[in-house]
């Protein structure tokens, strides 16, 4: 699917946010800080699916509002078409995010209950400047159309609708201002597992039509293999490790990646097996733990992983991993048939 | 199965009264659990699952929920005619439950060990320090380090993992005969679900106790069932052993549901979907309620409510088309 190009249509280095923790009521002081997104850097290619998995609160939201400048970063960089997004004026901004567009997770609470489905559709338009008109309803309609509902709808009101369909009115608004980019976070989780794949098959038959590129965030690993060229996973605001999906799903490198794997309930009762069981809970982004932020909760962890952090090493062409031990934990999948 | 079912739920039909009416969330549901076995039933939201649930618990919010017709037999009695107090009785010592949200099924403002204590001092004539003692055991079973101590904290001390491990250990500190467990790991995440369903897996194991286990996700059906009912808008499409259902599932809407789960280990260039949406409660489709989405559709599918049949020992399914083999 991944088209061969030379600038990637979005590269992000070194991206960090901390949000401060504030005492005091009328004097604010920063007691602390979350490290949400701590020096997360990835590319995506034109026309490409980059899938950014991980449990909550791993910063893989917050990634994907980083990138769209939705929230102002603490440090790092994030190019779109070798535009740099964070120095750019608000007038500039608002002309780049006719390119970038985000599709949300809950299809309840993404569309205003109070407008017809033309009015949100189109929102996007009219904060660029367009006016109401018979060519923008005739606009709407087709777009509609394009995500796989009635023309028709265009007068009605959210709640008219079924969650699938709502999340098509949330897939058309993004659509609207024909982006090249589109970050998907959480966008078929909320969705049943019939409706969701309707959806899933939507976003794909899209991207082909427009070669658009999507950030796909999401905690389930199986949608994300289906849709993705190249997987990131996150771990306490850090990329633990990334590479294209074949070689993640069947030769993951990172302990975290391969006990993220072993967890899933695969439904399949013949793969039934022992799982290898990741202990203890993901400590708090307050206060992550020195050294690598797995080696809490990781079966391979040594003083090394205690004390110093790991670089993000090139494994294989591609396949970036962040853990010291990378050339002598063994790359399995978990979800090879056993036995 | 077994010769006498631990649980035998026979033509449950549950409805709620709302301002365009009554609605049937549950239509003339059967099955049986037998002692020590899991039963998973699985469903898209809206299916009935959880009222079914419900109504076995006697916890129906009334009004508007109401049984309005069928039994439920549980070592023999009746649940549906016992009184209040017999019932109350009941749950919680012969019949345990868990549910989806351990953010919110525990009382904040008391401490965990005064909530698990209350469930067994309820249930048994038994001293404090003695209740106390027993509530640090089930919650050393369920793997809370530092029992001694954590029994004192409140919930918001404790992750989603760990409240949903108390929420277990409540649910069977009077080891109870069944477990109903109403998604007990969706609000979990991947790695925390996988150490609460091998928790649970052994916990069955050790105590003997039977488990219907109600998701949506048939990886956990899969994983930690023995039995499955697929259920779909008020009624059971299919029910039957788990490796039969997953390798040769005669309803076209399990087929369905199994072929739009995208899958970790194989690799499919586009999902097969089900067409269409759930039927509203309000505007039944007559006949077959699953007819208007299904591909292997026939005139005579909405003539009629199709009849459940035997395709072979223990595997159900209401479908006219079932005898026809697979559906592909």
């Amino acid at each position: 699917m991944s088209a061969p190009s030379t600038t990637p249509l979005l590269r992000v280095e070194n991206l960090t946010k901390h949000f401060p923790i504030t005492a005091g009521f009328f004097v604010k002081r920063e007691v602390g800080r979350v490290r949400a997104v701590d020096d997360v850097s990835f590319h995506i290619d034109q026309g490409e699916t980059l899938g950014l998995v991980g449990e909550s609160g791993c910063g893989k939201s917050t990634t994907g509002r980083l990138v769209l400048r939705l929230i102002e970063p603490t440090s790092g960089k994030v190019e779109i078409e070798g535009r740099d997004i964070l120095s750019s004026t608000p007038a500039e901004m608002r002309e780049l995010r006719k390119g970038m567009q985000i599709v949300f997770q809950d299809p309840y609470s993404s569309l205003n209950p109070r407008m017809t489905v033309e009015e949100i559709i189109l929102e996007p338009l009219y904060v660029q400047g367009a006016k109401p008109g018979p060519e923008m309803t005739r606009r709407a309609r087709k777009l509609l159309e394009t995500v796989g509902l009635s023309p028709n709808h265009v007068v009605r009101y959210p709640h008219e609708f079924s969650g699938g369909q709502r999340q098509r009115i949330g897939i058309a608004r993004a659509l609207a201002p024909q982006p090249r980019f589109v970050v998907c976070d959480e966008a078929v989780s909320a969705l049943d597992v019939s409706v969701q794949a309707q959806i899933v098959n939507l976003l794909q038959d899209l991207q082909e039509e427009f070669k658009l590129s999507y950030l796909f965030i999401a905690h389930d690993l199986a949608v994300v293999k289906h849709i993705s060229d190249r997987v990131a996973v996150m771990y306490l605001g850090k990329i633990v490790e990334q590479a294209d999906k074949a070689s993640l799903y069947a030769a993951p490198r990172h302990p975290y990646t391969q006990a993220l794997l072993a967890s899933i309930p695969v439904p399949n009762p013949r793969l039934r097996r022992p799982r290898a069981r990741l202990t203890g809970d993901v400590p708090s982004a307050m206060a992550p733990p020195a050294g690598c932020r797995f080696n809490t909760r990781c079966p391979h962890a040594t003083d090394l992983c205690r004390t110093q952090e790991p670089p993000a090493i090139e494994a294989a062409p591609g396949h970036v991993v962040a853990c010291h031990h990378v050339a002598t934990i063994p790359a399995v999948s978990p979800l090879a048939p056993q036995r | 199965m077994a010769a006498q079912p631990l649980l035998s739920v026979r033509n449950l039909r549950t409805v709620f009264g709302t301002m365009q009416g009554e609605v049937t969330a549950v239509d003339d549901v059967s099955f049986d659990v037998a002692p020590g076995e899991v039963l998973g039933i699985v469903g898209e939201s809206g299916s009935g699952k959880s009222v079914t649930a419900l109504s076995i618990m006697g916890l129906l919010p009334q009004p508007p929920g109401r049984v309005a017709g069928g039994e439920i037999l549980f070592d023999g009695r009746d649940l549906l005619k016992l009184p209040k107090s017999q019932m109350r009785q009941m749950r919680g010592s012969a019949i345990g439950m868990i549910f989806q949200e351990p953010m919110t099924s525990l009382n904040p403002v008391f401490t965990i060990g005064d909530q698990i204590t209350e469930t067994i001092r309820v249930h048994e004539r038994i001293g404090a320090a003695a209740a106390r003692k027993r509530g640090i055991e089930m919650l050393e079973k369920v793997g809370i380090p530092s029992p001694q101590r954590r029994i004192d904290d409140f919930p918001h001390q404790l992750s989603g993992g760990m409240r949903q491990r108390v929420m277990i250990a409540m649910a069977l500190s009077c080891s109870p005969k069944l477990l109903l467990a109403d998604e007990p790991t969706t609000a979990l995440d991947v790695t925390i679900q996988a150490q609460i369903l091998d928790l649970l897996r052994d916990l069955q194991r050790e105590m003997g106790m039977a488990i219907v286990i109600i998701t949506h996700n048939m990886g956990v059906i899969a994983e930690f069932a023995d039995r499955v009912a697929v259920m779909y808008a008020g009624r059971i499409a299919e029910e039957g052993p788990v490796g039969r259902i997953f390798d040769a599932p005669t309803h076209p809407y399990t087929a369905g549901l199994l072929s739009s789960t995208p899958d970790l280990v194989g690799e499919v260039p586009r999902l097969r979907t089900i067409p269409g949406t759930l039927p509203s409660l309000y505007e039944l489709p007559p006949g077959c309620r699953f007819a208007p989405r299904c591909g292997r559709r026939v005139e005579a599918c909405e003539a009629g409510r199709p009849a459940t049949q035997e395709i072979a020992p223990g595997h159900f399914a209401a479908c006219i088309r079932a005898r026809e083999g697979a559906s592909a």
